[in-house]
């Protein structure tokens, strides 16, 4: 199946990458073209332990929606636990966790193209930080993997400096010049800055237990959710928080505090770069100018744990994925920008991750 | 299930049945050539299956999960070759089979099931499935049914000294190898049962869940192919002794005591999904030490019985993986202490020939130790994990009536606690009415109430602990009929079928939290419903000709009937994942003068992935059937008796998985010569 015939979708879509970790461009600033559509593909994690893990793709524009794309175009399930998926021109980079796998994708249809097997702990993101470079960062290991994306092969790691091998954790990248920026989420407490020119970690900046997911806004400065950990940590156990980060100082400019025990999986920010939405056991949404945390809700989640979140760039639309129970099919929510529900599709089991997908702008080169 | 395994199963199932429970049958009733047990009082309305000792001994490489696979329709949900095996039925979870060894439950407290692939069948003396509500008369907990093993020197070791040794070879470098040595003399008995199982355990298959690209000198995709694979670190080594005595002080009682230690250093195998090199170790190891001291008094009215028993297990699982260049990261340090001591006494009362009176008391102490060194951060000195201990106390009483041959009734009343929380009383009912006394066809009904107390690690673990968990509880309803019978003093049959229904609700599952560990819940309402058949026919025929065939067979629907998650919840009203609508086995012997060949099938419907169940590539499971085939030959040389065995097992080569990207071998081979003094 080619997305591009199906779904005629026709959206540029340059500034993926402030709104959302799946997309690779050096300058992120927004562009907004209301007259464009997109597709989303919504990464299903599936279950620890079992192999069926799904991609679904959605175009917003007929709300029709494809599932099982890896498996129906590859004819082998995609693995146990995927976490990330990056498009980058016509490639989209999967990554799956516990299979230790990143799959080289054609970003159409998702047919294989190859892939990276080797010297990968725990794999969690990709990012294309050069020619034929990329980067993947890792759980269980205090190193990111340096990439040569055209052999397919690890050819380094760059080593996050006090950070242990076994409690060691980077996550989301988000490039910004000569530096990619990554959040360390599990046991840690601060987000770093590498230089790309150099392969190095320059600088750390603590900003809260576990920095869970990150953006960046319009003006190139970072945000960051926490999770706060949970009780009984080695780590230990506070409330999650909101911080603002300005990168041309790299120094925390603001920090907003939630409560504890607040459940805070996920953090977006829409295609302008200026409005925030977060799930803070319900859904939030707050400009980046504003100096303290919303009193109200946008979307009130009814006591259910919403496990990921997206905003459209271009409508502004905003996508909440359902995991129902955790052990079927789960759906995602679609939601205007007044908060209101509009749609909802089907999706793979365990839905927590979204990548913007743009074949108009890949067509056009 | 295909044709062919339906047509034998279908023959089996005709033929009728046998091999049942033999030691307690009192004077049969002989009728024009049948003979019919008559029904003792203290099995009124009892379910019960008994696996047959020479399923039990048919080879040292099987375990328990092997032979509860092919001799029963227990649902054997193996993760793999030497690989955790859970055993359900009734379309319940593994943590509703209750499992007692010599009468003190061997269920691990920490998780609350077993791991049956780690009980090597050669061990176990005597095995029996109590089904349903009658598993309430050994004990509580049983939601779906009872395990009920027992271990002694008394039923097997003759008068003098007794030896035997088995040497097994298998492919893939398997080695099995067994002694047992016995002695007797009076009043006592002892043995000694020795096991050492090993190999690398890396069989071939075909991986078709993943592709090997093909590409041009432009670097462009030609072609693909699923590789011929290795299973990757399944390596096993399993060692078990087990020390039996008994000593029989005529009226005073009978005395016994079992001493079982179990040594386990296995390998977990990788999923077929997974990419990873060589070098990393993903492994479990194991030392459970475990010994049940017993008394029984026996008199014409009257039995006394205690027991005494302690068990130690050491369970560590590691799992590191390389950095290269000789570094690597552990992700996964856990190690538990379980240690569970266990009293219990008992008494039994026959005022006439008509009723039974007994009063049990059984008292449990589990303290575990468990923690995961590896998430332990660096300058702190909180490692996750936890250090709890419980004490479970249950008591029955109960009393059983059979007036006249034909009717019995009975009721049992158990109470338990667990640490400070008592469990509302438990209730049980039975009642049998013999319809056809010629073949002993019997009618059984039984009802009960019964729950399961969540786990240590349910309530306590670090992350993901839930010490608000309330109990799984419910009820279930029996109905059945069986018949049992003698024809011309040579040919055995039996026969049983019945319909169960049970409703539990609070079903405990663990699910991923928004903290991203797993979190124990009660969420859901579950009736598991259908029907047990069992069927056995033992045939002597002319010029020395023995023909044996059994056969059993589940069907059993287990709906999730709770409340929707929310209004896209598809799960409510279909089968609960991983319990198949189907599930069958069935073997035939067939034996002359020394030769004995068997034919072993086990067959399971479809099994769901999701609690929606999609038909999706991997949420879905299709079917399976899994033949094996042995030819025995016994002999008398030298003084002494040889066994020589060839066994194939997966007959026909079935590439099949029991779990999802779970590898399972192919056709293989091993061989056995068994020489006993």
């Amino acid at each position: 199946m080619k997305f591009k015939h199906l779904l005629n979708i026709s959206l540029a879509m340059a500034a993926a990458a402030s709104f959302t970790a799946c997309s690779d461009a050096d300058d992120p600033k927004p562009v907004i073209d209301p007259d464009l559509t997109s597709g989303l593909y919504v990464i299903c994690q599936g279950n620890f332990g079992s192999a069926n893990s799904s991609i679904t793709f959605y175009d917003p524009e007929t709300n029709v929606s494809a599932g099982e794309v890896f498996v129906n175009t590859n004819k082998i399930p995609l693995g146990e636990l995927a976490q990330s998926m990056t498009i980058d021109g016509d490639n989209a980079w999967i990554v799956v966790n516990n299979s230790h796998v990143v799959y080289k994708t054609d970003a159409d249809d998702l047919e294989l193209e190859g892939s990276i097997t080797e010297g990968l702990t725990s794999p969690r993101y990709f990012k294309n930080v050069g020619a034929n470079k990329a980067y993947i960062t890792q759980l269980y290991s205090n190193r990111i993997a340096i990439v040569d994306t055209k052999n397919l092969k690890v050819t380094g790691y760059i080593e996050v400096p006090g950070m242990d091998v076994a409690t060691g954790s980077t996550e989301m990248m988000i490039k910004i010049g000569k530096y990619i920026y990554v959040n360390c989420w599990s046991y840690q407490n601060s987000i770093i800055r590498i230089d790309t020119t150099t392969d190095k970690v320059d600088a750390s900046l603590e900003v809260g237990l576990q920095p869970k997911s990150m953006v960046m806004d319009k003006n190139h400065d970072l945000w960051i959710l926490t999770d706060g950990s949970y009780e009984g940590s080695p780590v230990g156990h506070e409330a999650p928080r909101l911080v603002k980060v300005t990168t041309a100082d790299f120094k925390v400019a603001a920090t907003y505090e939630m409560t504890l025990n607040d459940y805070t999986p996920a953090l977006a920010i829409n295609g302008a770069g200026d409005r925030l939405y977060f799930i803070r056991n319900d859904v939030y949404t707050m400009s980046i100018t504003d100096t303290a945390l919303p009193a109200e809700p946008l979307i009130d989640c009814k006591g259910n744990y919403y496990y990921g979140l997206t905003v459209d760039p271009v409508r502004s639309d905003i996508y909440i994925a359902d995991a129902i129970d955790y052990v079927q099919p789960g759906r995602v929510l679609r939601y205007n920008s007044k908060g209101e529900l509009t749609q909802s599709f089907a999706t793979g089991v365990s839905p927590q991750a979204f990548c913007w997908y743009d074949p108009s702008a890949i067509n056009a080169k | 299930m295909n044709r062919i395994t339906a047509i034998i199963l279908l023959t089996a199932a005709a033929l009728g049945a046998a091999g049942q429970d033999t030691d307690s049958v009192p004077a049969p009733v002989a009728l024009r050539g049948i003979s019919v047990a008559a029904r003792r009082v203290a099995d009124v309305g009892r379910q019960e299956t008994r696996i047959d000792s020479a399923a039990l001994r048919e080879n040292v490489a099987l375990s328990l999960a092997d032979v509860l696979g092919f001799n029963s329709s227990a649902y054997i949900k193996n993760f793999g070759r030497a690989t955790l095996a859970t055993v359900t039925f009734r379309g319940t979870s593994p943590s509703h089979t209750q499992v007692t060894w010599n009468g003190m439950r061997i269920s691990s407290p920490m998780l609350g099931s077993t791991d049956f692939s780690m009980i090597p069948g050669y061990f176990v003396d005597d095995a029996r499935l109590v089904h349903g509500s009658s598993s309430l008369t050994d004990t509580g907990g049983g939601i779906g049914g009872l395990v009920r093993l027992g271990t002694s020197a008394r039923t097997w070791v003759p008068e003098g000294f007794s030896a035997q040794y088995v040497q097994g070879v298998g492919m893939w470098r398997t080695f099995d190898e067994f002694l047992r040595l016995g002695y007797g003399r009076g009043p006592w008995r002892v043995s000694l049962r020795t096991s050492y199982s090993s190999s690398p355990n890396d069989f071939p298959f075909t991986n078709r869940d993943k592709k090997i690209l093909i590409y041009d000198d432009d670097n462009k995709v030609i072609g693909s192919y699923h590789p011929r694979e290795r299973n990757r670190s399944g390596s096993f080594k399993d060692f078990h002794t087990l020390l039996s005595a008994s000593y029989d002080a005529g009226h005073r009682g009978r005395w016994g005591i079992d001493a079982w230690y179990m040594s386990s250093n296995r390998e977990l195998p990788l999923l077929t999904t997974d990419y990873s090199s060589n070098d990393f170790e993903n492994r479990q190891r194991e030392h459970t030490f475990r010994t049940v001291a017993s008394w029984n008094r026996t008199s014409p009215y009257m039995a006394l019985r205690a027991r005494a028993g302690y068990i130690h297990t050491w369970l560590a699982y590691d799992y590191r993986r390389g950095l290269g260049g000789g570094v690597s990261t552990t992700l996964t340090r856990s190690r538990s202490h379980v240690n569970t001591l266990y009293a219990a006494a008992g008494w039994s009362w026959y005022p006439t020939d008509s009723w039974l009176f007994t009063a049990d008391i059984d008292a449990h102490r589990h303290c575990v130790d468990s923690h995961d060194n590896a998430l332990a951060a660096p300058g702190s000195d909180i490692v996750p994990g936890y250090d709890r201990s419980r004490i479970e106390l249950s008591a029955s009483l109960s009393a059983k009536w059979r007036p006249v041959r034909r009717f019995g009734a009975g009721i049992v009343l158990r109470q338990e606690t667990f640490g400070s929380k008592v469990a509302a009383p438990v209730p049980a009912v039975f009642a049998d009415y013999t319809v056809i006394p010629a073949i002993g066809l019997t009618a059984k009904a039984s009802a009960s109430r019964n729950y399961r107390f969540p786990t240590l690690n349910d309530l306590y673990t670090t992350p993901g602990g839930n010490p608000d968990l309330r109990p799984e509880q419910g009820w279930t309803y029996d109905l059945g009929l069986s018949s049992q019978f003698t024809l011309d003093g040579r040919h055995t049959f039996s026969a049983s079928a019945g319909w169960f229904d049970s409703r539990i609700t609070d079903w405990i599952q663990w699910l991923p939290s928004p903290k991203g560990f797993y979190v124990p819940s009660n969420v859901k309402e579950v009736h598991a419903y259908g029907i047990e058949a069992e069927a056995a026919a033992g045939l002597s025929l002319p010029r020395g000709w023995r023909l044996d065939i059994s056969a059993s067979y589940t069907w059993s629907a287990s709906i999730n009937c709770g409340e929707p998650v929310n209004d896209a919840d598809r799960s409510v009203g279909k089968q609960l994942p991983y319990v198949p609508r189907h599930s069958a086995s069935a073997v035939l012997r067939v034996g002359w003068r020394g030769w004995e060949l068997a034919y072993k099938i086990q067959a399971y419907s479809e099994r769901f992935t999701m609690s929606s169940n999609e038909y999706t590539i991997t949420g879905h499971l299709p079917g399976y059937s899994l033949s094996n085939l042995s030819l025995d030959k016994s002999l008398n040389l030298f003084g002494l008796q040889w066994h020589a065995k060839a066994a194939v097992n997966n007959l026909f080569d079935a590439d099949y998985r029991t779990v999802l990207s779970r590898p399972m071998p192919g056709t293989n081979v091993e061989f056995f010569l068994s020489l006993t003094i």
